[in-house]
Order: structure tokens, then C-alpha cells, then sequence
């Protein structure tokens, strides 16, 4: 009997072994994931970020008030549930597409991880942020994004779009994206306007702060000034920590207009590193001078971009710091007039000689980026992140997952979460990808309408601006009025593993700052061989000469037409020669 | 085995009727029956050891040789990504910064258990006791980590809080590339886990051995040196191994605390495969890079057991 017993015990182990091994080959990796089936009604699962129940939502009507009066305040499931009521007037509108929402905040430590997780397993969402798989180049390239050319071309939206938007919704001619708004992220820089007015730094119109046209040298100055040793206050912050380099090297990119790449003289690679250029060595300097000649910047290895850093300028140890979408957040965040509204967004300040929380409105202030050597600057309003689409869902589920994005970020949803009756609003024409039709007079006020963020009574964002923080609103004024250069992009020209090639970037001037006797040359050639060698290596064949004659061609007439010093000096006497392959 | 009383005319008892069975059954049998029945026993540590231990360790290296898509088939290329790898400049840096590490760790926090486990040999059992509690205390090493990161902060910190107050120069700590990594390793001195361990072994060392040293007039060094730390060899040759393949493996102090800077100066490899991996999606390079360090550990490790014999009679 015992022998019975443990034969079939032994079958049953050795049968259950090789079906679960038969089981974990048909998930491996060799294969795609495994395509639901169409059915009737299509499901698409879309990232929500927080774990709100549709019955959780208030009235609709005081939710929208809510939102009017003080924008997003701190507590941002106020927005969220706007969000909420949008998805539930789309499950109306369009019955066959049912949304299912899942917690993925996609700003979070483990995003990226979790995100390609369940790429291979076959459960990622219906759409994702292409930043967390190192933009759309890299997450089209390696098949994981949808291509959605024809959705895209027959979409009506896409003629409001810019051509540096469209740009960075295509990777070799087809679409790969949907923006996730229509306008794009300025970068600048916030400063403290309590330790401005205590310096005696004020603007031309006697606000407390820097002048919309500064210069690096008026930038130097001003940090001098705001440097206080004895209170451990410094004038700025260089953040030092891998990671989340992409803002940090905005100064780079709209100040000193160093090149984004230079094409590669020998034609073994696309790309070569521009990092070792005499205008990002002077970049370099400048962050190793702030520190070591002038004094007046604080830095370290522990402090990243956003987390370290503005915990700092909050709490008054530094009194500006470059910050994306400089202006733009500040103003989302300086709505709230008290500190109990303001939830989170409050920083520190002296009053009557002790220590205070205020709102943001009350001590920060937005200016835009100093003007570079050669007194350049360009345009720095970045074209906005974009969305992919799963791949792996079959052709109903992603033109679903296009619908979505469309009422999402395009039109419908804002305007459902800004003003509009949700009744009145169903009860009119509704639309579907495939006639898309929008009364003009509606699609005119949601388009003029700010980002996704909404904002009191329907007003424009520079009005908003004006009566959260009127140092935004000149300092997003500056960066409309400076011209926007020619977008890589446009001419097919992008960074190959770009994060990669930007936390070198880090490591360079990390290298520089933290040396007291830092060889800059040495440093800036190191690190460009480094990127030489790693994220830049490889052959696109389909960049040719061409694409770089039209855009070298385009960005010299274009300096030649707004920086005649930077043409002059740099352009043409420092980088030409290295340029002109064609 | 006797049959109990009063069961004569029931039925036999199963147990005795199959020690009878099997006292009568052929040795040869027997033992293919226990050879049968063993894997029954074995099946699910093997199985899961097999999925979720060899599994990914073998498609890890079959990576290595492919470049990998995560949603689409994969492609051979040979040895392209590890050519890729030899080629990166960035290569020689992060080994060069592992190895630094893992001679560090071994040189500084390894040894110093093992001297204050022997010293604590010599103390009274209750002050052993204290000690082993206040020392062995567990740690949640992320958050020990996060905050040494920041007493060490250059103008914030604790460390150089204490050096202003106290009149000396500050220092750059982590922001010095000559001291980083040494600031990344002085964490661990603090937490005396393997000392536990040590200890465990010292105490089960006969005293008799003592008594016969000190009779013979043998000093303190001396006993260490012949009974206490022979009988420690082969704790210590197996703690040394694992110590050298968890170092090389080293990723959490270096991300956390420096991101793999000033520079470059604390970027270690399985930084470098995370980077390949994951903010690259250069899955294939990753696992190149992944396979290069298995191996170099491979080599540390059969040399450090030709050089360090567990065997205390060698």
C-alpha cells in the first residue's frame, strides 16, 4: 500500500514539476505577451494615482468650485477626483470602452521598474509616460510603444500642436505618442523674495528679485549678495546626486546653447559627445567657480535635483535654484493664500526674528534663466512629455486607449473638469476618434485654457499667473518673448540613451565642483570620451549628412540672427569646423 | 517489535505489519524504495531552488549573448555586447571601484568582529551579555544608510558639525573622491551582525585547551594566535567568502548615498547593470556586464579557498 502511495505521490510531483515548467517557457521572454481577446466592450486599464472610488467624489459642482478657488492646494486628490468625474462622463460617452483605473503613480521610485515588469508579463497599462522607458526614441525603437500614425493623422487636434510637439511624437516618421498636454514645461529658476528684499536686490520695476534680462555675471553677483556664511545661507545649490539630470542641465541647453551632440568626424558613430567644447568647459567652470572662486553655492553628492535641493530652498539654505517648469509650477503651487490651504507648499521664512511656515506666494518668486556669456538665451519651454501606447493590446484596445487620451488631455476631459455641465455636455454631440467633431467655440476656450492643471474661472495661464505670483507671470512673459531655436528633433536628431549620456554629464561636473584644483580640460575630455565610448556608441543608418546639414544650416542662421556675438565667437570659431561634415 | 497486548485478535497494527513486511523484504528493495521516496521529500526545495534560483541565473547568461527586447523576441549577437563592454570606458572604472570596495570591507569592517568577539572572550559573562545586546542590536540598514548620508553632508552635516565646534578643518567627505568610498564602508563597522557568530564559535571552544596553555605559561597572544583563532578558520574562511561575493555585489550603499559620484569615484558594476538595464533598456549589455562579474567572483573565490584552508589541521 505505502508503495502505491508513494508512486502516485511521486507522478503527481514529477507531473506538476514539468507543467509548471511547460508553464514558465510559454511566459518566457523569448515569446511576445499574450494578446487579450477582443471582446464587445473593450477594456483598457488606465494609471490612476490614487486609489479613489467613483462613489467617493463629491458633487460635482462644488468639487468644480473647489478647484476654481484655489487650484490644486496641497491636497491634490481634489484634481484627482475632477480626474475621476472625467473618466466616469467617458464611460457615458463612449459605453463599449470600459476604463479600469489602477494605483501607478508614475513619478515614484519604482516606476520604471514596475512599468517594464509588466511589459514582459503582459499586465502593463493602456498607456505610460515614454520617460520612464528613456523617452520615445528608445521605448519606439524597442517596440514598446504602439505605432499610432494613422490615429494620429486623422486626429483634428494634431494641426493645434507645434511642429516641436509633433516632433517628439514621432521616431522616424511615424507616431509614436500623444503629448499629455498640449503646452510644454518652462524651465527657469525660483528665488527667494524675503532674502532678495533683506539684500536690497530688486528688478527694474522695484520688485524684489532679479531683472527678466539678467546675465550670468548679474547671476554670480546676486548669489554673492544672498550668501550669508554666518546663517549657513547660500546664494545657490549645485546638486551633485545621479539621477533626474534632465532639468539640471537646462542652462546648458537654453543659456549657453552648448549642442546637444556634434555629429561624429570619423562616420564609425552618429554622434559624438559635446561635453569637451569650449562652451560647456565655460559651463563647467562657471559651476566649479560658484563653488571654489566665488563662494557662494553649496553642493553634494546627497542632494538630487528636486527632493534635496528644494527641501533646502525651502527651508531658506539656499536662495534660488533652477527648478523645471520654473515659472508654470510655481504658480500651480502659489494659489493657496494661507498656509492651511497650502498643504505641502510652504517654506520657511523669519518674521519678527523667529521661524515661520508661509505659502509659497509669499516668499518665492519665478524668474527665467540668466543669459548666457554671449548674452544668449533661447526659448525654454521644453515640448511636454508624451504617452505610449501598449503594444501589446490588440488594434481595438489601442485605438480605445487613443480615444481616452484624446477626451483626456486633448479637449473633452478638460473641459468636462473646467466648466462644462456634464449632462448638457452628453447630451450633445459626442465624439469618437473616427469623426471627431468639436464645436469650434468650445474647442477654442478648452484649448486657451492652461495645462492640465485647472485653474480659477476659465481664465488664460498668464492671467492665472498674474494673480497667484506676478513673478511668474514676468518671468514666463521673458521666456515667450526669447526666440526658440531649432528642435533636433524636427531635422531626426536625438540623444541615444539620453538619461545615460546626461548622468556623465552630472558625473563631469561633479568631478569639477568637488575639486578645489579640478583640471576642467582633463575632466571635460575624460567624461566625453566616457560618453563617446558608451551611450553615443553605435551607427544610426538613417541619419545621413543631410540631417545634419538642415539643422547645423538652420540653428547658424538663427544665430546669426539673434546672437551675432555667440554666432561670431562660438559658432563659428569653435564648433564649425567640427560640424560641418557635409 | 511486540505486538500489544489484547490486539492478538484484531487487526494487525500497521505499523508493526510493515517493519515485519520490510524486516522480511530483500535489502535491495528496500533501498529503492527509500531511493523512490526521498524525492518526495526533496521535490519542492528542488523545484523552487530550480525556478526561482538556476532558472533566472541561466537565462541571465543566455541574456548576456542576445540583444533583449522585454515584449519582443530577443536576437543572438554573440559577443557584441561584451565587446561593448570591454570597449566603454566606464568598464574599467567600476571594477577598479568594486574591487577598492571589497578590499575595504574585508580590510576594515571584516576583521573588526572577530577582534571584538575575541576580546569579548575575555570579559565577564554578564558583560558579555550587555555588550552582545547593545552591539548586535539590529539595524534597518536603509535607514542607517540615509542617515549617515547626510551627517556627512559638507555644510549640514553632523560630522563636520562636530569638527567646527571642536576647532578642527571640515572635510569633504563623500564629496572627496580620495575618502568616498572609505565613507561608504565606515557604516558597516557598526553593525557587528557576523560577531554573533564569531562568538557562537568561541564559546564552544573546549577551556580545557586554555588551561593547558596557561599551565604551559602561554601569553594572551599566543593563545589566540595557536587555540582561538585555528578553531575559528573555518567560520571565519566561510564568512570571508560570503563577505567577497556580497561586496562585489555591492549597490545599495553607493545609490543611496553618492549616486556613483563625485564623478565617478563610487560607481560600482551592479550600479552600471542596473544603468545598462533598466535607464538604458540594454538588457543584453547589462547581462553581459552581469556574467563578467559572476566569473571575476568565481576567481576571487577559488583563490581565497586555495589561500585560506578551512582544514584546521592544515
Amino acid at each position: 500500500m505505502s508503495k502505491k502511495i508513494s508512486k502516485w505521490l511521486g507522478i503527481l510531483v514529477i507531473g506538476s514539476l514539468v507543467i509548471s515548467f511547460l508553464s514558465l517557457a510559454s511566459f518566457a521572454q523569448l515569446g511576445a505577451g499574450k494578446k487579450p481577446p477582443v471582446e464587445r466592450t473593450i477594456e483598457i486599464k488606465c494609471p490612476v494615482y490614487f486609489g479613489f472610488e467613483l462613489k467617493d467624489l463629491p458633487p460635482y459642482r462644488e468639487l468644480v468650485d473647489t478647484l476654481y478657488n484655489f487650484g490644486p492646494r496641497g491636497n491634490s486628490s481634489l484634481w484627482y477626483m475632477g480626474w475621476l468625474y472625467s473618466m466616469r462622463a467617458f464611460s457615458v460617452a463612449y459605453p463599449s470602452i470600459k476604463v479600469i483605473p489602477v494605483n501607478d503613480p508614475w513619478w515614484d521610485a519604482e516606476a520604471r521598474e514596475r512599468l517594464m515588469t509588466n511589459l514582459a508579463g503582459g499586465t502593463a497599462p493602456a498607456y505610460y509616460p515614454v520617460s520612464l522607458l528613456g523617452g520615445l526614441r528608445t521605448a519606439a525603437s524597442k517596440g514598446l510603444a504602439a505605432d499610432i500614425t494613422e490615429l494620429v493623422e486623422q486626429w483634428p487636434v494634431k494641426k493645434y500642436f507645434g511642429d516641436k510637439t509633433l516632433a517628439v511624437m514621432k521616431y522616424k516618421d511615424k507616431y509614436y505618442g500623444v503629448p499629455m498636454f498640449r503646452g510644454g514645461w518652462d524651465s527657469g529658476l525660483a528665488y527667494r523674495k524675503d532674502f532678495c528684499r533683506e539684500a536690497g536686490i530688486f528688478d527694474k520695476e522695484g520688485n524684489p528679485g532679479p531683472s527678466a534680462d539678467w546675465t550670468v555675471t548679474d547671476f554670480i553677483e546676486i548669489c554673492q549678495k544672498l550668501t550669508d556664511p554666518k546663517k549657513k545661507r547660500y546664494g545657490t545649490v549645485i546638486p551633485l546626486k545621479k539621477g533626474s539630470a534632465d532639468w539640471y542641465v537646462r542652462m546648458w541647453e537654453f543659456s549657453y546653447l552648448v549642442p546637444f551632440a556634434l555629429p561624429d568626424p570619423s562616420g564609425k558613430n552618429t554622434y559624438v559627445s559635446a561635453l569637451n567644447t569650449e562652451q560647456s568647459k565655460r559651463l563647467i567652470q562657471l559651476n566649479h567657480d560658484l563653488v571654489w572662486k566665488y563662494k557662494c553655492a553649496t553642493y553634494g553628492t546627497e542632494i538630487e535635483n528636486w527632493g534635496a535641493a528644494l527641501q533646502l530652498f525651502k527651508d531658506g539654505k539656499i536662495a534660488t535654484t533652477i527648478t523645471w517648469s520654473g515659472p508654470s509650477f510655481l504658480a500651480r503651487h502659489c494659489g493657496a493664500k494661507t498656509v492651511e490651504e497650502a498643504g505641502g507648499m510652504v517654506a520657511t521664512t523669519i518674521k519678527d526674528g523667529k521661524e515661520v511656515l508661509v505659502p509659497y506666494s509669499e516668499v518665492i518668486g519665478g524668474a527665467p534663466l540668466p543669459k548666457g556669456p554671449q548674452g544668449t538665451r533661447t526659448n525654454a519651454i521644453s515640448p511636454p512629455d508624451i504617452y505610449g501606447i501598449n503594444p501589446l493590446m490588440s488594434e481595438e484596445q489601442i485605438q480605445a486607449a487613443f480615444e481616452w487620451l484624446n477626451w483626456m488631455n486633448a479637449v473633452m476631459g478638460w473641459e468636462v473638469m473646467m466648466r462644462v455641465d456634464v449632462d448638457r455636455r452628453l447630451n450633445g454631440k459626442l465624439m469618437n476618434q473616427r469623426g471627431l467633431k468639436l464645436p469650434e467655440k468650445r474647442l477654442e476656450f478648452a484649448l486657451n485654457a492652461p495645462t492640465y492643471y485647472p485653474m480659477s474661472g476659465g481664465k488664460s495661464w498668464l492671467a492665472q499667473m498674474e494673480i497667484n505670483n506676478p513673478s511668474t507671470a514676468r518671468a514666463r512673459k521673458a521666456i515667450l518673448a526669447d526666440p526658440a531655436a531649432p528642435l533636433p528633433e524636427v531635422y531626426g536628431l536625438s540623444i541615444p540613451n539620453r538619461q545615460s549620456y546626461l548622468d556623465i554629464v552630472k558625473m563631469a561636473v561633479s568631478e569639477a565642483v568637488t575639486k578645489k584644483d579640478a583640471d576642467i580640460d582633463a575632466i571635460a575630455d575624460k567624461y566625453a570620451q566616457m560618453a563617446n565610448r558608451g551611450p553615443f556608441k553605435g551607427k544610426d543608418a538613417e541619419i545621413t549628412k543631410e540631417n545634419w546639414n538642415e539643422y547645423w544650416t538652420d540653428f547658424a542662421d538663427f544665430c546669426k540672427n539673434n546672437f551675432p556675438e555667440y554666432y561670431e565667437k562660438v559658432l563659428m570659431g569653435e564648433l564649425w569646423d567640427k560640424v560641418k561634415i557635409w | 517489535m511486540q505486538i500489544p497486548r489484547g490486539w492478538e485478535a484484531t487487526r494487525p497494527h500497521p505499523l508493526c505489519n510493515s517493519e515485519e513486511k520490510m524486516a522480511k523484504e530483500p535489502p535491495k528493495q528496500r533501498a529503492k524504495y527509500v531511493k523512490r521516496i526521498k524525492w518526495v521529500f526533496y521535490a519542492p526545495g528542488f523545484s523552487l531552488n530550480l525556478v526561482f534560483g538556476w532558472y533566472p541565473l541561466i537565462l541571465g547568461l543566455i541574456v548576456g549573448f542576445q540583444a533583449y527586447y522585454l515584449i519582443r523576441p530577443s536576437e543572438f549577437v554573440g559577443f557584441t555586447n561584451f565587446q561593448d563592454i570591454f570597449y566603454d570606458s566606464l568598464t574599467p572604472i567600476v571594477f577598479r571601484n568594486t574591487l577598492y570596495y571589497t578590499a575595504l570591507q574585508i580590510g576594515l569592517v571584516f576583521f573588526v568582529p572577530i577582534i571584538i568577539s575575541i576580546l569579548l572572550m575575555e570579559m565577564k559573562k554578564s558583560t558579555i551579555r550587555i555588550m552582545m545586546i547593545l552591539w548586535f542590536i539590529p539595524i534597518a540598514q536603509m535607514a542607517g544608510i540615509i542617515i549617515w548620508k547626510w551627517f556627512y553632508s559638507v555644510d549640514y552635516g553632523l560630522f563636520n558639525g562636530i569638527l567646527t565646534t571642536l576647532g578642527f578643518p571640515t572635510s569633504q567627505w563623500l564629496n572627496s573622491a580620495r575618502i568616498a568610498m572609505l565613507c561608504l564602508v565606515l557604516p558597516g563597522l557598526i553593525m557587528f551582525g557576523p560577531g554573533l557568530i564569531y562568538i557562537a564559535t568561541l564559546q564552544n571552544i573546549p577551556q580545557e585547551l586554555y588551561e593547558a596553555a596557561e599551565l604551559e605559561g602561554t601569553s594572551l597572544w599566543q593563545k589566540i594566535w595557536h587555540i582561538t583563532l585555528p578553531r575559528l578558520r573555518p567560520i571565519i574562511a566561510m564568512m570571508m567568502l560570503l563577505s567577497i561575493i556580497g561586496n562585489m555585489q555591492v549597490f545599495t550603499q553607493p545609490y543611496v548615498m553618492t549616486g556613483g559620484g563625485p564623478g565617478s569615484a563610487t560607481y560600482t558594476i551592479i550600479m552600471q547593470v542596473y544603468t545598462l538595464s533598466f535607464t538604458n533598456l540594454q538588457f543584453g549589455k547589462g547581462g553581459a556586464l552581469a556574467l563578467i562579474l559572476f566569473l571575476l567572483i568565481m576567481v576571487l573565490i577559488i583563490i581565497q579557498r586555495k589561500y585560506f584552508k578551512e582544514n584546521i589541521d592544515v
